[in-house]
């Protein structure tokens, strides 16, 4: 049903219209940038250990090397404000990585990467640790409605839980991901979350009121507990989790989405959270 | 500062009209009409032979001139008209209807008498296309389109390769207010913007103000495209008809009771499907087509010398289907998109110096699928529909007390009702009702203006317009001050300057430069805002009377805030898909920002003669600024276009034969092209402790900063040429013979990336839409 729908008709219509199009090589002279770094790094003081992926671009024109290899040979570097500490590359992971005892994430510094590559290619970033804002949660009630789209057994269930999150800052960013608890099947994911519409969702500025969770299930599957899981996280990591969160890719129809980077002389981000848990009851 | 020039300018207002109040003075007014047909002639101009002192015919053919007691010699002349000369003993007030003959054959000695001057107007950034050179310019498929001869005017562009939407200085196509005989096309297009949906046959009179814009006009920030359909013959039944390539045309026209009364109908329909429906497959039972119509209807009744009534209407509808069946299934979908528009309108004259103009207006813009699946025993339908529908009452009032004022002054109020999509779902096994409740909005506006000649060198436009819209608990207000001066320098020389500020309380959500007939209107809400504008202009304009041509070079800087754009990765299908949409924010996939454009426009201009056409030019830069798009910077829109050359001549070369060209040119667009793949981690801490940390990889592209590649200029020329021909039973016939790109330039409509294995690197390939077509077409008048 879902496949009879206005825009396939659109797209039919505009292919009909560009078969009739012509092609040729374009004349224009198309972007010509070398290979970049990229990296990825998400630290936080509740992480068991610091891990950073290090790959190159690969450019799209005036270019026959296609694939985007990891720098194994890497200088990897994080500066805490008193000490530069050294990620060593894993190969089996293919990462760099240091243990917790080694480099201690705290709330409310500031940390540097410098990378350093075999080319001689350098790039540097920084974050600052986001400091936990006070957070509680408090179980409201819970409802199930029958869904028009799943069989008669399931229902959709809508658990009501109320969340407190006080924080002096003027702008903040959180994710928020959320578990559940039932009789016979242990931990299940919850599907989505109202008003933040979906799971795992980040959004930004400060946030109390009540939040909906909803589930799909039989009777016997209901929820016992609700867990959640909340990251403050800093404004590099919310922009570029949101820029890939939005990512369509090649699309004629949809805005490109320019991922968001930190790094300088290279791509991808160096950022940080920091991560609270609570429970409630389904009562 | 401002508060000693507005007292300065109020006492100089009234000492103007006292001065004038101490002679006797008398006014001659009435209506000027096409002779043989009764047509009331809008602009035609109306001056006392030797002097500055005169006045043009309003949108409804109405003229009144106010002077002191003389004898006179009033002379009435409008482009493609024979001249007028009328000699007043002027003692009394004196009604004089005039009409004008036809004639598109002006001698020299016409032509050095003939006045249609831009430099002693107190008004600028005002294009307008005498109807018989649209006629003339040669056509795609030879679908003579209005918006097609706008976009070849300086400041006025397309979106895309035979693109009839308009982009006006810097401006997006949703801050264009299309009038249709004063009621709103919210969607212009046919055909995903190949064709607008005015059928030039039907059409009096086209109008597009792109700044310096007077009170009268509101709504829409970049521009104001006023066209007026032909009343109707009010001496005998006539009509024309044409086939092309595309579609075929019949227009006819007549008196009801003659010289009171008359209707005119126009329609027109494509006929791709008809004629391609003998070539599709036999073997299986689907049956698939596309066609456009529309259809043009008006009445007039002329109750008193003092009263008029019209009733005019547009219908216009596009359609795809398809239908397929077999045994025991069967299935047919159905999508269109049409506007419905429809104007009463009531004509009075209070007196000879107050005229009267009141509108009913009706619009409605509708986008719809309809879709029906039988299989077995189970039916399945969908229905979805969007749109807008206005309500709107207006009223102007003209008033001309003396010859150095022409006031006008007025209010509409509209009701927008907005349905952002709406589905009904029956099946067998259920039945879904997933309409969203429609958004009802009221948008009010009062306005007052003076057209004033301070002295016969300086005129001033000076006026206030209010606006007002309430949408649901939110309420936005808006004070507009418009003001233009013109100043003669010598003659025929003038310097020009306008200030004005305008507001938009409505948004399209557009996909930049498709024109599709998702885009969907929505009204400004508490979270986006209304758009606001302001607007400064300066120009200077010559006329060369003898040569019967006119220069203007203007120089614009428009701002404009609160512009909304998709968030990066939203598309319209996250507007339109009725799954997601039970409840519709619109806000959630738009971010708002704004942008300013600035520019020079040049025009060289020949109306009329043998040979009659246009040179423009214009330089432009335009950039926008949201926090939500480019991290943040500022960045070129699409649109942006810095050199755009437009040349247009049309040569008589005998009563039989007119040779027309067209040629453009345009920096190309700009477009967001990948520079580079890489591998984007995402972090997702997992597991109900979130201690479980996994980065997921994705491939992404990085483009650079939006917007930074430039699309390869766009050119073209087109030629056309027509064969008159007076057939023995009084009427006439053309051959239309037009070729559209003449040298097949293959010019840019969208890029693609692709991998070539000889070389082993990527291509960037261009394609394009419309390589050289000739096309041929035949009129036929009766």
């Amino acid at each position: 049903m879902k496949n009879i729908n206005t825009n396939s008709i659109i797209y039919s219509l505009l292919i009909s219209i560009s078969l009739i199009a012509c092609e040729k090589d374009s004349n224009v002279e198309v972007p010509n940038v070398k290979p970049e770094l990229v990296t990825a790094c998400f630290i936080s003081p509740t992480a068991d250990q610091t891990t950073l992926q290090l790959s190159w671009s690969a450019p799209i024109f005036h270019n026959t090397v296609h694939e985007q290899p990891i720098e194994e040979d890497a200088h990897v570097y994080i500066f805490d404000g008193a000490n530069k500490h050294q990620l060593l590359f894993n190969s089996i992971k293919e990462s760099y990585e240091i243990s917790k005892s080694q480099l201690q994430i705290v709330a409310g510094r500031k940390y540097t990467l410098t990378v350093e590559s075999s080319k001689s290619e350098t790039l540097t970033a920084e974050t600052i640790i986001p400091v936990k804002p006070k957070f509680s949660i408090a179980f409201q009630s819970y409802d199930s409605v029958h869904s028009p789209y799943d069989s008669p057994q399931r229902f959709d269930y809508r658990y009501f839980v109320k969340l407190n999150i006080s924080n002096e800052e003027d702008k903040a960013y959180y994710r928020i991901a959320a578990w559940g608890k039932s009789k016979y099947l242990g931990y299940k994911q919850i599907l989505s979350i109202t008003p933040t519409n979906g799971e795992n969702k980040i959004y930004h500025g400060d946030y109390s009121g009540t939040l909906i969770f909803v589930r799909s299930a039989e009777p016997e599957e209901r929820l016992t507990d609700i867990y959640i899981n909340l990251h403050k996280v800093d404004e590099t990591y919310y922009r570029y989790h949101n820029a890939l969160e939005n990512y369509q890719g090649s699309d004629l129809f949809s805005e490109p989405t320019l991922v968001y980077s930190n790094v300088e002389h290279g791509l991808g981000v160096f950022c940080s959270y920091n991560n609270l848990m609570d429970s409630v009851a389904v009562k | 500062m401002k508060r000693i020039i507005i007292i300065g300018l109020v006492l100089l207002f009234v000492t103007s009209l006292y001065a004038q109040g101490q002679k006797k003075n008398y006014t001659i007014s009435g209506f000027v009409k096409e002779n043989g047909s009764g047509e009331l002639l809008i602009g035609v101009n109306i001056y006392i032979k030797g002097t500055q002192i005169g006045t043009v015919t309003n949108n409804y053919g109405f003229y009144s001139l106010t002077i002191p007691k003389q004898d006179l010699n009033l002379t009435y002349s409008y482009v493609g008209y024979m001249m007028q000369l009328k000699h007043i003993k002027l003692n009394n007030d004196t009604v004089l209807n005039v009409n004008l003959g036809a004639n598109l054959e002006l001698s020299e000695v016409e032509i050095k008498a003939y006045r249609d001057r831009i430099s002693d107007k107190a008004e600028m950034s005002v294009v307008k296309v005498p109807i018989q050179q649209m006629k003339e310019i040669p056509a795609l498929m030879g679908e003579r389109d209005v918006f097609k001869v706008l976009q070849l005017l300086p400041g006025i562009r397309s979106g895309s390769e035979a693109s009839a939407g308009l982009y006006v200085r810097g401006g997006g196509p949703d801050q264009n207010l299309i009038l249709l005989d004063d009621a709103t096309v919210y969607n212009a297009m046919h055909l995903f913007g190949f064709f607008s949906v005015f059928n030039g046959d039907a059409i009096k009179s086209v109008e597009l103000t792109k700044g310096g814009f007077p009170a009268e006009n509101g709504g829409r920030l970049s521009s104001v495209v006023d066209i007026r359909l032909k009343d109707g013959n009010k001496e005998k039944i006539g009509g024309e008809g044409s086939i092309g390539l595309l579609s075929s045309r019949l227009l006819l026209e007549g008196p009801i009771v003659k010289g009171k009364s008359s209707f005119i109908i126009s329609g027109r329909r494509t006929y791709i499907d008809v004629l391609a429906r003998p070539f599709m497959s036999k073997e299986t039972d689907e049956v698939t087509g596309y066609y456009f119509y529309d259809l043009n209807a008006k009445v007039n009744y002329e109750i008193s010398d003092r009263d008029k009534i019209y009733l005019s209407g547009y219908f216009g509808r596009d359609k795809f289907y398809s239908e397929s069946s077999s045994d025991k299934y069967s299935s047919s979908n159905d999508l269109y998109w049409e506007n419905i528009t429809g104007t009463l309108r009531w004509n009075h004259l209070f007196t000879n110096k107050l005229f009267s103009n009141t509108s009913l207006i009706f619009s409605n813009y509708n986008f719809a699928v309809n879709s029906e699946e039988i299989n077995g025993g189970d039916k399945f339908e969908l229905k979805y529909n969007s749109g807008i529908r206005d309500i709107s009452l207006k009223e102007d009032l003209h008033w001309m007390p003396r010859v150095n004022h022409y006031v006008k002054m007025g209010f509409q109020i509209t009701n927008h009702r907005f349905t952002p999509s709406a589905v009904v779902l029956t099946g067998s096994s259920f039945e879904t009702d997933y309409n969203v409740k429609t958004l009802n909005s009221f948008e009010t506006a009062a306005y007052i203006q003076d057209e004033w000649k301070i002295n016969a060198l300086t005129k001033v436009n000076i006026g206030l317009r209010f606006s007002n819209f309430n949408f649901e608990d939110t309420h936005y207000f808006g004070l507009e001050p418009r003001l233009l001066i013109s100043r003669m320098l010598s003659e025929s020389f003038s310097i020009k300057a306008s200030y004005t500020i305008m507001n938009q309380y409505i948004h399209l959500l557009t996909q930049s430069g498709i024109g599709l007939p998702t885009d969907l209107w929505v009204p400004a809400t508490d979270r986006v805002g209304p758009q606001k504008s302001q607007q400064v202009a300066i120009g200077v304009a010559k006329d060369f009377d003898k040569q019967a041509f006119s220069i203007s070079v203007e120089a614009y800087y428009k701002t404009m805030n609160n512009i909304i754009a998709y968030k990066e990765g939203s598309n319209f299908m996250m507007i339109d898909d009725p799954f997601s949409n039970k409840e519709f924010h619109y806000e959630d996939n738009v971010t708002s920002g704004k942008g300013y454009s600035t520019g020079v426009e040049f025009l060289l201009q020949r109306k009329f003669g043998r040979l009659s056409g246009w040179i423009g030019y214009t330089l432009s830069y335009t950039r926008h600024q949201f926090d939500e798009l480019n991290y943040g910077k500022e960045f070129f829109p699409r649109h942006d276009r810095r050199h755009d050359i437009s040349i247009v001549a049309i040569y008589k070369l005998s009563k039989r034969f007119t040779f027309s060209s067209t040629w453009v040119y345009g920096t190309g667009d700009a477009l967001t092209l990948g520079q580079s793949n890489y591998i984007a981690y995402s972090h997702n801490p997992t597991g109900p402790t979130g201690a479980q940390n996994n980065f997921y990889p994705r491939q992404v592209t990085y483009y650079g900063d939006k917007n930074s590649f430039r699309m390869e200029a766009y050119h073209r020329l087109d030629i056309g040429i027509q064969f008159h021909r007076k057939l023995k039973w009084g009427g006439e016939s053309i051959i239309d013979v037009s070729v559209y790109n003449v040298y097949n330039h293959k010019n840019p409509f969208y890029y693609d990336v692709r991998y070539d294995p000889k070389s082993q690197e990527n291509k960037l390939v261009q394609y394009s839409l419309i390589p050289v077509l000739p096309s041929v077409s035949y009129y036929l008048k009766f």
